[in-house]
């Protein structure tokens, strides 16, 4: 009995039937006892959560190859199945989305009264279809998942929700055309046997584009992005923290599993592609903050030129570089959710969030100041930070292939920390604006329980946190990642030597 | 002693338990943790006194000649990067350590006391602890990466020091601006580290001398030697920044609105000193490339004369400490420029007590003015409001003197022997840049004595400020502080005025001075004060803030004796040649041995001179009789008025000298000008760009598709004829082509 148990739990389909069976239980509950509803979610999602550590302690680092695989027969007259398998890219990513998914659901708890069932659910089944997609080993999967993940993003306004489906469906579009060539060429779908497969270098560079124009989307990079800050900003906290957290990292994500190793000649002649307008979205996104108004768009700006940063990182060709990008995909998670969540409390308390009414909180939320300053910290990658040695290796690498971009990169620094403490002080610095603002209160129980796992990958200077419960465990992850990053390089190390090799880049 | 050696590493935790402590004790239990918050300042000095005796056993090693030591741990990343953490102990990083630790440990007790009032004491202490883990982080550092992340840390420190008081809205634009400016040069750091590993390979210093010093010996012309200087640049940049010299030094000043103690530990002893420290540290690379030590001198000696002129007319005492810092720091870059590392490192050592030892006077002086003015350091620091202060507070007084000559560089004080030294290189290196530094030698002695003069000397003008057309309502508590500032910019010149003015009063009433205060008690305003019998006069600090003081008077009085060569003529024997010789050898600096008496005092007795005219000329501008000078100025003007047009030019000279002081230097408005606006502009442009293109693009293929849907709508509608129409049309077309 014993064993069997053991069995299915070490086995990595555990955390795909869980949030499918926590998202379709509320259904059956009627929409006014929240309690239930409530509690079934969170412990669906706690439940995924605990699930991630098994393979990560299982897990095999000396091998580059794709582990605990299974495989579904799915379109077989097409030989295209089901193949889901997690290596030492992808652990990362389902690791962060069942951390994120909880905090979620509990960032909601209070303010799910009339649509409790309808968050709840939502939250599961994206849950869901994340970790299907970082562990989808298939591109035309890969095309059908990310697909459906925006779909349940809880947007309610019109505009940003526009300006992301049209853009998320012209990327997607070609992206689908690069499908069927691929299974033209080779006869499936499979990464596995795709990663093998020679292409011509026309084809590869039709390809790459291909799937360029829907990663870029993604990511997003420069011409494409403006849907990133909208939508953050129309999204509930819950919906931005996911939005930062998660699909922004499934463009690098993508182009990490199958634009670098599948087509390594036209990505090695396209660099200049991916680094010009990275480099431009590095400086461009920070200087546009200062434009801004709203508390939540300043904010929103930051994980794009993070990600274009990562961008650079990938196609650097070098094995710092690439293995530096995947740091800061996870700690991209954490951080600007964690800024996220302050602008939140704040929002919750005020109902706005124009910077021109705040200032001074430090008076009155000191707790919350010191939990935005180690955010604010960790934004503009201070060392002591989850972000700092990810951004720091993706800039030795990218130095020893193109100084100038690195230049530019590096310049990122400046404009960053700029905007991170311009706004940092106008909101918590300086005098109280009684006149706007009248009640006030520091972050609550449920809130600082909220932060503490954030605050501690955010910034370590600042470890004032109580342990509660669960928390433990996210901290000690998240404390590995920021003071001692060995925990990253040890299980990246031969997936990224592996995607070195593969795109004969030496 | 290996064990030392061994246990080195501890170093940079030991002060770190404290903060930590603070932390969690002020988020888990607030009440108790705030009841016994004095006690927190006790493991505060005995944890870094702990650290100091370390240091100092470590640094008789390293005179008594054992070797540089150094432990290094690899941590791989891939196959072909690897980083490595360790620490390095030679004779720089136990200068630095003993510097950090004795000073730190001064000012924390210090602090215990200066402090004791203020509502964010253990936020205080916590930062302190913080901010001394980082910097002996930072020097013991073995590579660059490790300095890197402790550069930026003790940025972060300096930032949440400087921001201290963060209801005031100077202060927090103050500790914005001074990590923004370090950011620009942690990039130029950064990058520069970014160049020296593509170049060698290495981020480890010997790796890197080595491997740099062969490329330079095989002489390429090529690219590799280009980005090894650019990259050097890059890293000087850094240190640019860090210690305040010419292009970037616009955040030391503001910097000034922390508290005192941090202002003489960070801003004045330490912090300043770490990029002086990273050049000296790669300073066998830069002396290798001698155009880029050309600059860093050329850096320095703008910067001595450019902190020295702003110094010239501030009316802030702490403001005028920290151009006259920058100033110093300038000698010292100068001295690096110029290859004469002994004499940079012994300027480091002497000024750091010198300048401590000025800010913790200034902070005492602060202090007792306070209980005149009330919290505002726009009141408490203003110098015009001083005067007079030596019957109230006659230690500080003599503390404060002595570090003023020390500065001026009168001779049996520390900061001479050091300064000679420059001063006496630089003759070697270049003479115009003797001739400027000579005079600025005498520009330090006047705004040095200018400073003491205003304060101690004459008349309390705090009880004349009334007259000065000021305004009345001073006394504001701190928690309403911002609502009263007034912009700087405003009363520059109002200040001029009112110190003359102030000096102009303080004849008549000269011989009734102990009338004086009876006298004026009705016409000030006295609201907030807690009881009357605090009679409202300057009072001497307490013991706990003397002691400091005293003991960093008495580095100021010996420590020059390390740079010394006491014994007979010819043998090398002072302590900080002795300290330095496995550096210097290892630099293959030829260090004259052979020291001559007759030529130190030519040199000793130029400087000293240089020094008294600048006293001199300080007595006879500021000094107490300068009412009856002024008096007699103001008739002599009047009468000079209409006799010539040179009267006025001159008097357009000083005005000129005064505003250019008094604006920074006009940099500050240049920065906002330029940088500023230039970004502003970009902002402007992107905004825009947003706007219009990004955001056009989803809009404009919304009202296409909105155009185009219409025309369909309009042609599917329905009509057979149009149907037809459309179809025989393409027809038509069809055969048309085809045949």
């Amino acid at each position: 009995m014993l064993e069997h148990f053991c069995e299915c739990y070490f086995d990595l389909s555990g955390p795909i039937p869980c949030p499918v069976l926590g998202s379709i239980t509320p259904l059956f509950i009627p929409n006014s006892r929240i309690r239930p509803i409530r509690l079934i979610g969170l412990c669906a999602s706690l439940i995924t959560f605990l699930y991630p550590p098994v393979p990560r302690i299982q897990f095999d680092p000396s091998t580059a190859k794709s582990q605990f695989v299974e495989s579904l027969r799915w379109l077989p007259y097409e030989n295209i199945n089901l193949y889901m398998g997690i290596d030492g890219l992808s652990l990362f990513f389902v690791i962060l989305t069942t951390f994120l998914i909880p905090i979620c659901i509990s960032v909601g708890w209070s303010g799910m009264r009339s649509y409790g069932k309808e968050y709840i659910t939502a939250s599961l089944i994206r849950e869901f279809l994340m970790i299907a997609v970082f562990r989808m080993l298939d591109p035309l999967l890969f095309y059908v998942l990310p697909e459906s993940v925006p779909i349940p993003m809880l947007q309610r306004k019109i505009k940003a929700a526009y300006q992301f489906f049209l853009y998320t469906s012209l990327g997607s579009v070609f992206m689908l055309l690069a499908i069927p060539l691929i299974l033209l060429q080779t006869g499936t779908t499979d990464s596995q046997i795709s990663l093998t497969t020679e292409f011509s270098e026309r084809r590869q560079i039709f390809l790459w584009i291909a799937s360029f124009a829907s990663f870029a989307v993604k990511v997003p990079m420069v011409p494409v992005h403006i849907w990133s800050p909208e939508a953050h900003v129309e999204a509930p906290t819950a919906g931005s923290v996911i939005l930062a957290g998660i699909p922004s990292k499934l463009g690098t994500h993508g182009f990490l599993r199958f634009s670098i190793p599948m087509f390594p000649e036209a990505t090695l002649r396209s660099t200049p592609f991916i680094y010009t307008p990275s480099a431009i979205a590095i400086i461009y996104t920070p200087s546009t903050t200062s434009r801004q108004i709203d508390l939540k768009k300043i904010i929103a700006h930051s994980p794009v030129a993070h990600m274009n940063l990562v961008t650079i990182g990938m196609s650097s060709r070098a094995a710092a570089g690439i293995g530096g990008s995947i740091p800061p995909m996870s700690s991209h998670g954490p951080v600007p959710s964690a800024l996220f969540l302050c602008v939140g409390v704040l929002y919750d308390r005020h109902k706005t969030r124009l910077a021109r009414y705040y200032g001074g909180s430090v008076s009155t939320m000191p707790n919350l100041s010191t939990i935005s300053f180690s955010s604010t910290l960790a934004n503009m990658s201070s060392p002591g930070t989850s972000s700092f040695i990810g951004e720091f290796l993706i800039l030795v690498g990218a130095f020893q292939r193109n100084s100038l971009v690195a230049t530019l990169a590096a310049l990122g620094m400046i404009l960053g920390a700029a905007y991170s403490l311009w706004l940092y002080n106008r909101a918590v610095s300086g005098n109280l604006k009684p006149d706007f603002l009248h009640k006030f209160s520091d972050p609550n129980g449920r809130e600082v329980s909220i932060f503490i796992p954030f605050l501690v990958g955010g910034a370590t200077d600042f470890i004032v946190a109580k342990c509660y419960g669960l928390n433990a465990e996210l901290l000690t992850l998240l404390v590995r990642m920021g003071v001692h990053p060995k925990v990253f390089p040890d299980c990246m190390h031969t997936s990224v030597s592996n995607l070195v090799q593969h795109g004969k880049f030496h | 002693m290996e064990h030392t050696y061994q246990y080195a590493w501890i170093i940079p935790l030991v002060p770190l338990p404290v903060p930590i402590a603070i932390g969690v004790g002020l988020l888990l239990v607030p009440a108790a943790t705030k009841k016994i918050r004095r006690i927190w300042a006790f493991p505060s000095v005995l944890l870094l006194s702990i650290v100091m005796l370390f240091s100092v056993d470590l640094s008789i090693q390293q005179i008594n000649g054992s070797p540089i030591y150094q432990y290094v741990r690899s941590w791989t990343i891939n196959n072909d990067f690897s980083l490595d953490f360790g620490y390095l102990i030679d004779p720089l990083t136990s200068i630095m350590l003993i510097l950090i630790t004795t000073v730190g440990t001064m000012v924390l007790i210090y602090s215990d006391n200066y402090m004791s009032h203020d509502r964010g004491y253990l936020r205080f202490f916590a930062y302190m602890g913080f901010f001394n883990a980082s910097m002996l982080g930072l020097v013991t550092s073995s590579n660059l990466i490790q300095i890197y992340i402790f550069w930026e840390l003790v940025g972060m420190c300096s930032y949440l020091l400087i921001g201290f008081w963060f209801t005031r809205p100077l202060a927090a634009s103050a500790c914005q601006k001074a990590f923004v400016t370090n950011r620009v040069g942690d990039f130029g750091l950064f990058l520069g580290i970014l160049g020296l590993y593509w170049v060698t390979g290495s981020f480890e210093f010997r790796d890197l001398f080595e491997i740099a010093n062969n490329l330079i010996d095989n002489n390429g012309a090529n690219s590799l030697f280009l980005t090894l200087c650019a990259s050097l640049l890059f890293v000087f940049v850094g240190a640019i920044a860090k210690s305040a010299q010419f292009p970037l030094h616009v955040w030391l000043p503001d910097a000034m609105e922390g508290p005192t103690p941090i202002s003489a530990l960070i801003h004045a002893a330490t912090m300043v000193a770490a990029g002086i420290f990273l050049v000296a540290r790669l300073l066998p690379l830069f002396t290798a490339i001698p155009s880029i030590m050309n600059i860093i001198s050329l850096v320095g000696i703008i910067t001595i004369l450019l902190g020295a002129t702003l110094a010239l007319a501030q009316r802030d005492i702490k403001r005028s400490l920290a151009y006259s810092t920058m100033s110093q720091l300038g000698y010292i870059m100068l001295a690096l420029g110029m290859g004469s590392y002994r004499a940079a490192l012994f300027h480091l050592i002497t000024h750091a007590y010198s300048k401590a030892l000025l800010f913790l006077g200034s902070g005492s002086i602060i202090h007792s003015m306070e209980t005149l003015v009330g919290y505002s350091p726009d009141k408490s620091q203003n110098m015009a409001l001083m005067g007079g202060l030596t019957k109230y507070v006659p230690i500080t007084k003599t503390a404060f003197l002595l570090g003023t000559l020390s500065l001026c560089g009168i001779p049996p004080l520390a900061c001479f022997w050091s300064k000679d030294e420059i001063l006496n290189d630089s003759w070697v290196y270049s003479p115009i840049f003797a001739i400027i530094a000579c005079f600025t030698a005498g520009l330090t002695a006047f705004y040095m004595f200018r400073m003491y003069l205003l304060t101690f000397e004459g008349h309390l003008n705090f009880h004349f400020q009334n007259y000065c057309g000021k305004k009345n309502n001073v006394f504001y508590s701190i928690s309403i502080w911002g609502k009263k500032e007034r912009k700087k910019k405003n009363c520059i010149l109002s200040t001029m005025n009112n110190n003359e003015r102030v000096s102009f009063f303080s004849k008549k009433i000269y011989p009734m001075d102990a009338h004086v205060r009876n006298m004026m008690r009705p016409l000030i305003t006295i609201k907030n004060f807690p009881n009357k019998k605090n009679a409202p006069y300057p009072y001497e600090s307490e013991n706990t803030m003397l002691l400091p003081l005293l003991v960093l008077v008495l580095f100021t009085l010996f420590v020059g004796s390390i740079g010394i060569p006491f014994g007979p003529g010819r043998t090398h024997f002072d302590i900080l040649s002795k300290w330095l010789t496995p550096s210097i050898n290892f630099l293959h600096l030829n260090a004259n041995n052979d020291f001559d008496w007759y030529e130190f005092m030519r040199n000793a007795i130029f400087s000293v001179s240089i020094s008294f005219f600048g006293i001199v000329i300080a007595f006879l501008l500021y000094g107490p009789a300068y009412s009856y000078f002024l008096n007699f100025n103001l008739i002599n003007f009047l009468v000079n008025v209409k006799l010539g047009p040179r009267r006025i030019f001159w008097d357009k000279i000083i005005n000129g000298i005064y505003n250019w002081s008094c604006n920074r230097g006009y940099i500050d408005v240049f920065y906002a000008k330029t940088l500023t606006k230039g970004i502003r502009g970009l902002a402007k442009l992107t905004h825009f760009f947003d706007r219009q293109v990004v955001d056009g693009i989803p809009n404009g293929i919304g009202v296409t598709s909105f155009f185009v849907a219409e025309m369909i709508k309009y042609l599917g509608g329905g009509r057979i004829s149009s149907y037809l129409f459309f179809y025989l049309f393409y027809v038509s077309l069809f055969l048309f082509l085809v045949i």
